[in-house]
Parts: structure tokens; C-alpha cells; sequence
């Protein structure tokens, strides 16, 4: 690893930071000729190792497989007529970038942060809840600006202040209260695929990396996760203290408790933190010979450009540093990292090699060149990650015939693996089946203002700033009764915006409203609640960094026969599926758009004459059928 | 037991039912599959017995995010990193546990307590990883869970419930890796609704029910064939699973309702102690291996204040659980293993409002039943329970004592689909075995 790191020699080079401009907008014609360069590399591995190019799929399959990957669902029955309609030359280049500028991309690629970033919208940590929802708000802004990976991960790293008031992205040290080294641990993991988390306590004999390489790492941050302010005691402790007065128990007023708790999420959790110190103390059970427990140790970067920050003095510009050091071009698995998790996101196999590590190595005998070459276009592009993904999806590797599974798949290069849909795929793609527009039902910004449990609080920072004023118990508690009572009688502020029916006001655990929810999963609670469809089909708890999982279960198939599929789809009335009873036609034109609404393609002679015969035979029970029986497959099921 | 076996009838015409129904959903013959006498082609694996009566069943604690040890079964009174915690005598000869556990210590004559666990892991998800999988995490493939090996060793009791259920459990460590689908645990997330989506809904008539299961049979024949994979295979057999359990009489195992509202309340009103009564429920219906979570263990903050409160759902539900396997004779039958990923730091860090952090270089975990004595100890750790002084053992230890109590054989290979080598002591260079001492 080390070794590796170190023979990469780059040039020194200035590095960009937070206000790095963005690269012009990317042509589709410029991402057609650098995926024709990927294939010619990607043709010469395949000739090096003996192996033979798959043939291309069909236009149903690519159109079901590319929406799948760039926009999270499967198509709409007018993407579909869209793109059967479009005769011309070129219409896959043509679908390809309308996915990635459509609002279904943004939805897809938030589950990915949500994901990756363990973006948990509220937190229990040390028997309290905080909210992290103006780190979900920055995700999601980022998104929707496609943001350079580059200067989000700077927006992260070095962000400062107070997350309500400032930059959501102070969160990102914040969520980790009280686990500092576990926050470096994800931050080398997130943003360079190199994986510390054992050098924590240990010389990880594994991987070379030492006990002393990772605190001089974790120095750079250090000081930023440890509240130790007294607002934060005051945020909770005053609510605490509030539970246990006897003014909380009077008749009217037993609801408070919860009331109080819930400004208290919101008041305590992202209040500035420390600004980082750049040093650390070795911990007391330090055990090698190149520290003594208790010594202090500088910021000193483990590989890449050299950065070594001052041991004797607090060092005030350690994050700014500490952030430049990892974007920058001497650190070579930044973008090997993020090309290494874009190639397996769109192309469904990994191309490294290693399991401790994930990143990209340009020294592989087989896919070092094309490594190589992924990397640098990562840097051309300005790691602008939706035009990397765009050109991977016009690679004639992406339109192959899908393998059977990752090992036969080799490394995405002989057909994308068969696999399971992930829990959102499979979620959103019955939301489609649901909702006309898919993407409609948007999350609000919760950061302007507060509900709790459908009622109007205030504006968000207004409540904060009041919260954080009080000096005394009594006088929150004097106010918070006052809320309370105006939110309960309904004297309070009006609303000045509704409540849309997927709201939940940062307190996901408890809006049991959010699991009818009918949006899309980047727009329900982060996670979703544990007994969520979302989370039986293996959401991320967003615990730990990609925690997802598509392994299958009794409990997904026992909720596609007789649970979710019957409450979202086959029984409700007004859903997008339905509609096409509406319009004019012959039971066996619709059972036609029925079958193909749900898997793409159009049925067989044996498979449309199926479907008209149940419209027959049952009637009004006969589209339910349809769509239980479909959506019940694996081809439904999998990506293929 | 399952009341089917007794009547052949039933039992044939269920069959029939379930060869039909595998046909229909898959394009393919399961037969295999639908236990009974039929198990042994399925679970054909070679089992050693070592032990004179194996146990049948498992119980496993979960207790996910870092139990801290020195809080609660392995206390060093007098030390300065004891804090605040206080202990108490319990059943075990000369053994206190904290305060916090007052019915605990009335069953620890039942329990054996390992203060001698060890593991290099010290973040959460590679330690919760090796502590269900007993392999370490790797890019390359997916493990099975302890659940799924014993499942697929074993065999199961009762072919009409899943062998392997697991309660509140994180999905991405319990899952059967490359075993496939069918070895995974039926989930539970609620125990109070116990395991839902298994009675057909209100609106689908047993007519219609048959009539999406013939044309998903048709749409599948044509998608196997043409694009042909084991996972997807494998996903499908899980929907003749689910029709299957439909059918069962067994059912009734999830339905907390049939018990006392003392009982309930003995164990505690919660999902975990509720989660534990549930799983008491599913030894006796002869489901195999149960893991029941209880989480936020976390408590780098505010250490005292997290462990005290986790310490109360706990101490309800683990000696009501022992009590009642005692009291019904099935404690012998049914190992019950309580584990944590890692312990927690002798060092309480004040600047987190006296927090604790991961520590993996010495932690507790308990085990009763299943041919294991009670009233007694393994191991030790030093004067800070810091280290490891005597008997380490690691999680492939204990996956080995798991083995060994079930009457498998931990060093029994068994070959992924892409031919590598596995086995549930993991690893052969970890030269893992089992505690065979702490047996009767």
C-alpha cells in the first residue's frame, strides 16, 4: 500500500479549495469520444486475457438497465414511448443524457451520498437524539448543483461553524460527537478508499499502516467532534432537567415532554464545535516505540504531499490543510478512489482488485491502463462525478449482455453482473408504478421552518437562536410552555408553507406518516424507520460507509406477495397504473401497457395472452393480479 | 413441533401444493428443497457429532454496538477505571455483575461467563462483521452468517418456518453471503407483529393467489432461461419459501399475544425483551437459530448514563429468558449466547461527559444452555480489564463453542459457488477450536 503510494511520484501543483470554479459544462459529444477511448482500453484488456467482447443487449433491456442505474427506477410508461418513438441515430447517447439531467438522477445519486456520507437524519448518541438534516439539506443542494466531489469534499472537511446557521456541511464532524478517531477513520475510507480503521489500535500488520500513522492523521481534525461547549450541555441538559419537573406532568400539558425533546433535537445538535486543533494526545494505552502515552503529536500526513502541522502550538488552519492535502494531485487515491466507486456504481462490478483498499491502481499488469486512464479523466472532468458517470453509461461495455454474476461479470468488463435491485431501486420503481411523475413528491427544506407533529413551530433558525439565548432553566422552560400551549390551541404563527403528506420535520422515528410516505426513498426519513420496506430490503442504517446490502430475504418475497405491493400498487385507486384503464382500448392493448409499464419490454404472444385473460376472466381483480404476479419476478426484481 | 408431521395426509397434499407451486414461480424443481426426509439432500453436508447430546437450538444475543465489559459482567472494584459502577453477588460462586443487572445475578448459576474474549476489530461494522461471520469483511465475497451455517448444517426441525430468524437485527451482517438466499434469516422488526406479509391480503382470494403465481411462473421460465444467474435463482426459491410458511400451522409462534401479560411484562415491554419471548416461542416450534439485537451499546458519551439504561432492557429480558427455558426444560436443548462486537476502554474520557471508547483487547461474553455448566468463569483479564491474562478466546473460539454444543464440526469445509474454502471455526490459520472445559 505504502509502497505503492509512495512510487507514484506526481508534481507538486497548487491545490484548488472551497472556491474552486467549476470546469465548463461537459459536451455529449466530448463524453461519446472519451467512452470510445475507454472501450479501445477496455478491448485491449479483454484481448490480453483471452476474452471475448459479449454481444450488445436490446433497446428495452439498455433502456431498463441505464434508467435503472442513472435515475434509481425503472422507466415510466412515457419514457418508455419516448424513447421507442425516437428513430433516429443515436437515441441511446440521446436517453443517456436526459437521464443524467433529469430529476430522478439527483434522487438516485442522494441515496449514493445518504449512503456513502452516513447521512442519518436524526442520531441517537449517548442517550440522546441529535438531527443531522441540514447535512441531508447540503447533500441534497450539492446534488442538485451537481457539485464537484472535489469541492464538496473541501465544503466538508474544512467546514466550521454552526450547521443551522451556516453551511450544513459542519454536520459532517458534528454526527460523530464523542468519536473523533472514528471520524477520521470514515473520512480516509470515504474520500480516499484507504482503510485505517485498524491502525486505531494497532500496527496493522495487514495493510503497513502504523498506530502513530493514524493519530498524526486524526490530529488534523482533532478538536473539531468534541463539543465540550456549554451550549450543547445547556441544549440537552436543560431539557433534561425539564423532563423531571413536576411543571411537565399538569393536566394539558402532558404532551411537553416530547414537545420540549423535539426543539431540543434540533436546538442542540450542529452547534458550532471546536475550530480543530491540528494535534492530538497519543492515547494512554499507546504501546509502540515511537510515541509515549500522553505526548502530544502533529498533524503529519501518512502519504502524498507532505503536510506537518506544529505539535507545540494549536494550529488554526489544520483543517484547511488538512482538506487541501486530500483533493490534492499529489494524493493519488483521491481520484482513484471516487473513478474506483463511479466504475462499480455504473458498470456493477468492482475493477480493483484488493479488499482493503478502494481505489483504483494504475499498476495492475491487466486494468492498470485503463485505471490509469479513468483517474485522469476524473481529474479532466473536474470530478464533475455525473459526467464521469454519463461516459461510462455510453461505453459499449455498459450495453453488453449482463453476466451471471461479479466473477463472471470480470470486473464489469465481459456484461454487467445480474443483481438484485437495491432496497430504493426496487422501492422507487414501485413508486413509478404509483405516481405519474415519480419525482414530484419532494422533500421541503426543513431548515426554514419547524413542525412538529403537523403543527407549525416557527422558523427553524429563529427557534434555534431563541433557544440558545436562554441562560436560565426557568426561562426556557417559561417559553417552551408557551409554545407549547400556542402549538396545542393553535394560537401560534400560520403556516406560511403546507405540510406536504411526506413531511417529517427532522423526527423521522417517531412521524409514523413518513412510512405511507409516497415519494421517492431520497425523500422519506434517512434511514427509513426500521420496519420501513426500505430497510427490509436492505437499506443502509447509515451506521457504517456503503452499508447497504441486496441479499435476499423471506421477509422481501412474504412483503412482495402479500404486503407492500398490495398496499402501494394493486389496490389503491389513482395510481399511475390505472390510468391506463382510462383511455380508450381493447383489454388486450391495455393488458399490453400493463405488462410493459411494469417490466419495459413488451409481452410475448404467450405472456399478452396471459394478461388478457386474466383482464377477462377476473375484471376489476385482474389488473391487481397482473401487477402482484409481475412485480414478483426476478426480472422485476433484478437488474439485468 | 410442527402438528403437520402428524398427519400424512396433510403433509402429503401440502407437498403437492408446494412441488406445484416451486414449478409455477421459479420454471424450475425444488424439490430438494421442502425438508422432511427430502432435508438431507438439500443440507447433505457431513456432520461429526462430538458431543454425546448435541443442542438443537441457538439463541443469539446480539448486543450491538460495543457492551462495555468492565460495566457490567467483568467489574474491577477498587480500580480507578471502575467509576461509578457499583456490583452485586450473583447465583455464580464468587462472581459480581454491576448493579444495573439485580435478576441477571439471580441466573448467573445458569451462565458461563467468558471475561476472556479478544479481537483485533475496533470499528463497528468489520467487528459486528467477524462476530456474525466469523471471517473478516473482504471486497471479494459475501460470508454467511453463524445462523446460516448452523441452518444449512443442521438442518431444521420444523420445514414449515424459517430455520433462522433474526430480530431487529442489522441487515448487512446477518445475511447468508454466499450460502444464497435460502440460508437467510427471516427478519423481524417488530416482534409484537412478529413476521409480517404471511397471511394472503384481505382483497386476494385464494383463486386469484393461484392465478399470480401461475403467470409470474410463466414470466419466469422465459427470464431464467434467457438470462441465467444464481442469485436471481435463488431469490425466486425464496417466494416458494413464502408460500410455504403461509401454509403453516406453526404460525402461531409469532403471536406474542397467546402468552400471559405477566409473562410479556417479565420480560419487558419492549422490542427486545419482547424480541426474547419471541424467540423462546421459536425454539419451542423448532426454528433453529434466533438472533435478537439490542442496540446502541455505543456509548462513547455519557458511558454510565447509556450503559445503566441499556442495563434495564437487558436485565428483564436475559433472566427471564434463562428462567423460562429453565422452567420448560429446554434450556439443556438451546444454547443461548450473549455477545457484543468489542468492549469498551478502562479509560473514561471526560472531555465526552465520561465516555468510553471501542476496545477490542478484552471484552465479555456469556453462554448458557446447550450442555454448557453453569455458575462459572473462563478467562480473566488484568487489573483494568484491559488485557487478556488468561484463555483468550476469539470470536472463532466461539463460533467453534457454537459448533461443538450443536454437534457440528467447526473445522468442516464447505466450498463457496466460486470454490473457495470455508468453514464456521473461519479461517484455518486462526487455528480455532472450542472451549470443550466449559462443558458438562
Amino acid at each position: 500500500m505504502i509502497r505503492f503510494l509512495s512510487a507514484i511520484r506526481l508534481a507538486a501543483a497548487g491545490v484548488l479549495l472551497a472556491g474552486a470554479v467549476r470546469a465548463a459544462e461537459i459536451s455529449p459529444e466530448r463524453m461519446s469520444r472519451e467512452a470510445s477511448n475507454l472501450d479501445q482500453l477496455i478491448g485491449t484488456v479483454l484481448e490480453k486475457s483471452e476474452k471475448t467482447k459479449p454481444a450488445a443487449v436490446d433497446d428495452f433491456t439498455f433502456l431498463r438497465r441505464a434508467s435503472l442505474v442513472a435515475a434509481g427506477r425503472i422507466p415510466t410508461l412515457a419514457e418508455i414511448r419516448e424513447f421507442t418513438n425516437d428513430s433516429a441515430a443515436g437515441k441511446r447517447s440521446r436517453l443517456v443524457n436526459r437521464l443524467y439531467q433529469s430529476k430522478g438522477y439527483e434522487s438516485h445519486m442522494n441515496n449514493w451520498l445518504y449512503d456513502h456520507l452516513r447521512l442519518n437524519e436524526v442520531k441517537l448518541q449517548g442517550g440522546y437524539f441529535s438531527s443531522n438534516t441540514p447535512l441531508i439539506n447540503w447533500a441534497r443542494e450539492s446534488v442538485r448543483q451537481n457539485k464537484s466531489w472535489k469541492k464538496m469534499t473541501v465544503e466538508l472537511l474544512s467546514s466550521r461553524g454552526n450547521g443551522w446557521t451556516g453551511s450544513g456541511a459542519s454536520h459532517y464532524y458534528t454526527r460523530d460527537i464523542g468519536m473523533p478517531l472514528d471520524n477520521s477513520a470514515n473520512t480516509m475510507r470515504a474520500f480516499l478508499g484507504v482503510r485505517m480503521e485498524c491502525a486505531q489500535c494497532h500496527d496493522d500488520p495487514g495493510s503497513s499502516w502504523e498506530r502513530i500513522d493514524f493519530f498524526n492523521l486524526a490530529a488534523f481534525t482533532h478538536g473539531k467532534s468534541n463539543y465540550g461547549r456549554l451550549d450543547f450541555l445547556k441544549g440537552r441538559g436543560l431539557l433534561v432537567n425539564m423532563s423531571a419537573k413536576k411543571a411537565f406532568n399538569k393536566p394539558g400539558l402532558h404532551h411537553l415532554h416530547f414537545f420540549s425533546d423535539a426543539i431540543g433535537q434540533y436546538a442542540a445538535s450542529g452547534i458550532e464545535p471546536g475550530k480543530g486543533t491540528g494535534r492530538i494526545k497519543l492515547p494512554d494505552d499507546y504501546q509502540y516505540a515511537d510515541g509515549d502515552p500522553g505526548e502530544m503529536v502533529e498533524g503529519r500526513t501518512p502519504f502524498g504531499g507532505k503536510v506537518r502541522l506544529d505539535s507545540k502550538k494549536n494550529n488554526q488552519d489544520s483543517l484547511d490543510r488538512f482538506a487541501a492535502w486530500v483533493v490534492g494531485d499529489e494524493n493519488p487515491t483521491f481520484a482513484g478512489s471516487i473513478a474506483a466507486r463511479m466504475w462499480l456504481r455504473v458498470m456493477g462490478a468492482k475493477l480493483h482488485k484488493k479488499d482493503t483498499e478502494e481505489f483504483l491502481d494504475p499498476k495492475d499488469a491487466v486494468t492498470g491502463a485503463l485505471s490509469d486512464a479513468l483517474m485522469k479523466l476524473m481529474k479532466d472532468y473536474d470530478f464533475d462525478l455525473r459526467a464521469f458517470q454519463q461516459t461510462l453509461m455510453l461505453t459499449e461495455a455498459f450495453a453488453a449482455k449482463s453476466a451471471p454474476d461479479t466473477g463472471a461479470s470480470f470486473h464489469g468488463l465481459l456484461g454487467r453482473p445480474i443483481e438484485r435491485m437495491s432496497a430504493e431501486q426496487i422501492w422507487d420503481s414501485l413508486i413509478t408504478l404509483v405516481l405519474e411523475d415519480p419525482e414530484s413528491k419532494q422533500r421541503i427544506e426543513d431548515m426554514e421552518h419547524l413542525f412538529i407533529h403537523g403543527r407549525y413551530i416557527g422558523r427553524l433558525e429563529d427557534i434555534i437562536k431563541q433557544v440558545h439565548s436562554f441562560k436560565t432553566i426557568k426561562e426556557y422552560q417559561q417559553w417552551v410552555i408557551a409554545k407549547y400551549k400556542e402549538a396545542r390551541d393553535g394560537t401560534g404563527p400560520k403556516a406560511p408553507v403546507s405540510r406536504p403528506p411526506t413531511y417529517i420535520a427532522g423526527h423521522g422515528r417517531l412521524m409514523t406518516s413518513a412510512i405511507q410516505g409516497m415519494a421517492r426513498a431520497s425523500e422519506l426519513p434517512s434511514p427509513a424507520p426500521p420496519n420501513h420496506f426500505l430497510r427490509k430490503f436492505g437499506q443502509s442504517d447509515r451506521i457504517s460507509i456503503d452499508g447497504a446490502t441486496n441479499e435476499g430475504s423471506l421477509t422481501q418475497t412474504l412483503q412482495m406477495l402479500n404486503g407492500a405491493t398490495q398496499t402501494m400498487v394493486a389496490t389503491i385507486e389513482g395510481t399511475a397504473i390505472r390510468k391506463i384503464f382510462e383511455v380508450p382500448g381493447s383489454r388486450e392493448e391495455k393488458g399490453v401497457l400493463l405488462f410493459q409499464s411494469i417490466m419495459t419490454r413488451p409481452p410475448t404472444p404467450q405472456e399478452r395472452a396471459l394478461c388478457t385473460r386474466e383482464l377477462v376472466d377476473r375484471e376489476g381483480k385482474g389488473l391487481a393480479n397482473i401487477v402482484s404476479a409481475l412485480v414478483c419476478t426476478p426480472e422485476f426484481l433484478f437488474i439485468y | 413441533m410442527s402438528s403437520s408431521f402428524s398427519n400424512f395426509g396433510d403433509e402429503f397434499s401440502r407437498r403437492e401444493f408446494l412441488r406445484d407451486a416451486s414449478k409455477r414461480l421459479l420454471g424450475v424443481s425444488l424439490a430438494p428443497m421442502l425438508g422432511g426426509s427430502l432435508a438431507s439432500q438439500a443440507f447433505g453436508e457431513k456432520v461429526s457429532a462430538k458431543k454425546a447430546k448435541p443442542a438443537t437450538h441457538v439463541i443469539f444475543l446480539n448486543m450491538a454496538g460495543g457492551m462495555s465489559h468492565i460495566d457490567t459482567f467483568d467489574l474491577k472494584p477498587g480500580e480507578e477505571v471502575q467509576g461509578p459502577v457499583k456490583g452485586i453477588p450473583t447465583t455464580a460462586d464468587g462472581l459480581q455483575i454491576a448493579s444495573y443487572l439485580p435478576q441477571t445475578a439471580k441466573v448467573m448459576k445458569e451462565v458461563c461467563t467468558i471475561h476472556s474474549m479478544q479481537s483485533k476489530q475496533g470499528d463497528h461494522s468489520q467487528a459486528s462483521y467477524l462476530l456474525h461471520k466469523g471471517y473478516n469483511q473482504l471486497g471479494t465475497i459475501v460470508h454467511p452468517a453463524v445462523g446460516s451455517w448452523v441452518t444449512r448444517m443442521k438442518g431444521t426441525d420444523n420445514d414449515t418456518l424459517p430455520g433462522y430468524i433474526a430480530v431487529n437485527s442489522p441487515a448487512n451482517m446477518i445475511g447468508a453471503g454466499w450460502m444464497g438466499a435460502k440460508f437467510a434469516p427471516a427478519v423481524v422488526t417488530n416482534p409484537e407483529k412478529g413476521l409480517e406479509g404471511t397471511r394472503r391480503h384481505p382483497s386476494v382470494n385464494e383463486d386469484d393467489f393461484e392465478r399470480r403465481l401461475s403467470l409470474a411462473d410463466a414470466v419466469n421460465k422465459r427470464f431464467h432461461r434467457e438470462n441465467p444467474s444464481p442469485n436471481s435463482k435463488n431469490f425466486g426459491t425464496l417466494f416458494d419459501e413464502a408460500v410455504r410458511v403461509m401454509k403453516s400451522e406453526d404460525l402461531v409462534a409469532f403471536d406474542l399475544t397467546k402468552e400471559s401479560p405477566t409473562i410479556r411484562s417479565q420480560y419487558g415491554r419492549h422490542p427486545f425483551g419482547q424480541g426474547c419471548l419471541l424467540a423462546r416461542r421459536l425454539v419451542e416450534h423448532g426454528v433453529r437459530f434466533i438472533e435478537v439485537t439490542l442496540g446502541d451499546w455505543d456509548t462513547h458519551y455519557d458511558n454510565f448514563t447509556g450503559v445503566q439504561a441499556r442495563c434495564q432492557l437487558l436485565d428483564s429480558a436475559y433472566s427471564s429468558l434463562i428462567t423460562d427455558l429453565k422452567e420448560r426444560g429446554l434450556l439443556e436443548s438451546t444454547l443461548v449466547v450473549l455477545s457484543s462486537e468489542f468492549g469498551r476502554t478502562p479509560e473514561i474520557q471526560k472531555q465526552h461527559r465520561n465516555g468510553r471508547s471501542h476496545h477490542p483487547g478484552a471484552f465479555t461474553s456469556l453462554l448458557a444452555g446447550g450442555g454448557v455448566k453453569g455458575g462459572i468463569t473462563y478467562g480473566k483479564t488484568d487489573k483494568e480489564a484491559r488485557k487478556v491474562i488468561e484463555n483468550p478466546v476469539t470470536f472463532h473460539d466461539l463460533n467453534s463453542t457454537i459448533a461443538y454444543s450443536l454437534g457440528i464440526d467447526h473445522t468442516h469445509v464447505l466450498e463457496s459457488p466460486s470454490k473457495r474454502p470455508f468453514r464456521m471455526a473461519g479461517p484455518d490459520k486462526e487455528d480455532a477450536g472450542p472451549i470443550t472445559e466449559i462443558f458438562v
